[in-house]
């Protein structure tokens, strides 16, 4: 029990620091951003305490905010992707699922996994661009980053799943 | 919970800016300012050897440029020197920890605070122009809004005709800004010189802004907006001098 809560607690600070020292310097042609701060509540426990989950995330973006001078942008984002996470989740296992499950490819399935990546991924992005942006001077410019960011988020996070499904393949 | 913890976060955004107490919501806090210190120190070892090729090319720039000055005000006499120049006020340099040129409003960190003497308002330059103006300032850490901010304001001129508007930036190409206000019957060609006009308490006059790179019309049709290519490149910037005031 401890040691999953130490594993956990592990996670969360690799994640925010990839995400505060390297992935906020990424700006493929100005404007993809990968925001995979929110793989931290991708990756929360399917029985995981859902105030735990929010305060956690809520914290968590504000760490990030802190790295970014936006203060409540990453915050507000990711007490969203937290509060969707889990009726989102229950819908896309089986009801018979382990209620400690850790969501992956691996214990979900490709395609169940994926949809479940890709909707945390857009549910995040567009909170943190309209939130960041906020007035809709330019939408076009808004959406392109919206949909780029997506995009490349989800490419990286597929990797991380490639390398997470493989090291439990030789386990 | 939800509904507290978005309402918390939406104070956080839209107070932010305008109540000093959200400082420890930024970089400008200790431990992230300190996080981040390490982090440059990293990335600054990294790039030592561009920088020292880029420091000696420019050396060598500079040294030519004062003997041909030094020529040139020889013959021109002393009234070639503007009326205020960088050496006459108190600098104090400062090294970037964190900045960003993609995003709509971009902030830059640097290691000084108000320990050193830095105060909201004051200007920030580097060796080749104007960077911004500090908004945010903790004991050790300040926050610049520099140029490429939605936010940021600078009067300047233009150095041939003295006409004067502000500078801003509305997104995009980080290289570039737009010049407000020029009346219609400036007469403004492409590299025209633009500098601060010195009518605020953050930059003297006569510091290099940059080049008119375009000229075009506000969108109402009563003024020009020329485009400027900005002489300092803030997506490159390491080190910085905040502008202090008066010797």
């Amino acid at each position: 029990m401890i040691g999953s809560y130490i594993g956990r607690i592990r996670q969360i600070i690799v994640i925010l620091a990839l995400q505060v020292s390297v992935f906020d310097y990424i700006h493929l042609w100005g404007y993809a951003t990968p925001l995979l701060g929110v793989m931290i509540v991708v990756y929360s426990p399917l029985g995981e305490n859902r105030m735990t989950n929010l305060i956690m995330s809520f914290l968590a973006g504000i760490v990030m905010d802190m790295f970014t001078n936006s203060p409540g942008v990453a915050a507000a984002s990711m007490t969203l992707a937290s509060f969707i996470q889990h009726p989102l989740l229950e819908m896309m296992v089986p009801k018979d699922s382990d209620e400690n499950m850790l969501p992956s490819w691996h214990t979900m399935g490709m395609s169940s996994y994926s949809a479940y990546l890709a909707i945390m991924l857009v549910v995040y992005n567009v909170s943190y661009f309209v939130l960041e942006v906020f007035s809709f001077n330019n939408p076009v410019d808004m959406l392109i980053s919206i949909g780029s960011s997506c995009v490349l988020g989800y490419i990286l996070a597929m990797s991380f799943e490639l390398f997470r499904f493989r090291k439990k393949v030789n386990v | 919970m939800f509904v507290l913890l978005e309402s918390i976060s939406l104070v956080l955004l839209f107070q932010f800016n305008s109540y000093q107490g959200s400082l420890w919501f930024t970089s400008a806090n200790t431990v992230v300012s300190t996080i981040q210190g390490w982090e440059s120190h990293v990335v600054a070892y990294m790039h030592l050897g561009a920088e020292n090729r880029s420091l000696t090319e420019r050396n060598v720039q500079l040294q030519l440029q004062l003997t041909e000055l030094r020529e040139q005000l020889r013959e021109a006499g002393r009234a070639a020197l503007p009326a205020v120049r960088l050496d006459t006020m108190r600098m104090l340099d400062a090294r970037v920890i964190n900045n960003s040129v993609a995003k709509k409003d971009n902030f830059i960190t640097i290691d000084r605070g108000a320990k050193d003497g830095v105060r909201p308002e004051m200007g920030v330059v580097t060796g080749t122009g104007v960077v911004g103006i500090v908004s945010q300032v903790s004991s050790h850490a300040s926050i610049v809004i520099p140029v490429l901010n939605s936010k940021c304001r600078i009067s300047c001129r233009l150095r041939n005709s003295g006409y004067f508007g502000y500078l801003h930036w509305d997104g995009g190409s980080p290289v570039e800004a737009l010049l407000n206000d020029i009346p219609r019957h400036a007469h403004l060609k492409k590299g025209d010189a633009v500098e601060t006009s010195g009518y605020s308490s953050s930059f003297p006059e006569g510091i290099f802004v940059g080049r008119i790179k375009q000229v075009r019309n506000s969108s109402d049709g009563l003024s020009y907006e020329p485009v400027i290519a900005l002489s300092a490149d803030l997506a490159n910037v390491r080190n910085v001098s905040v502008i202090l005031g008066r010797k």
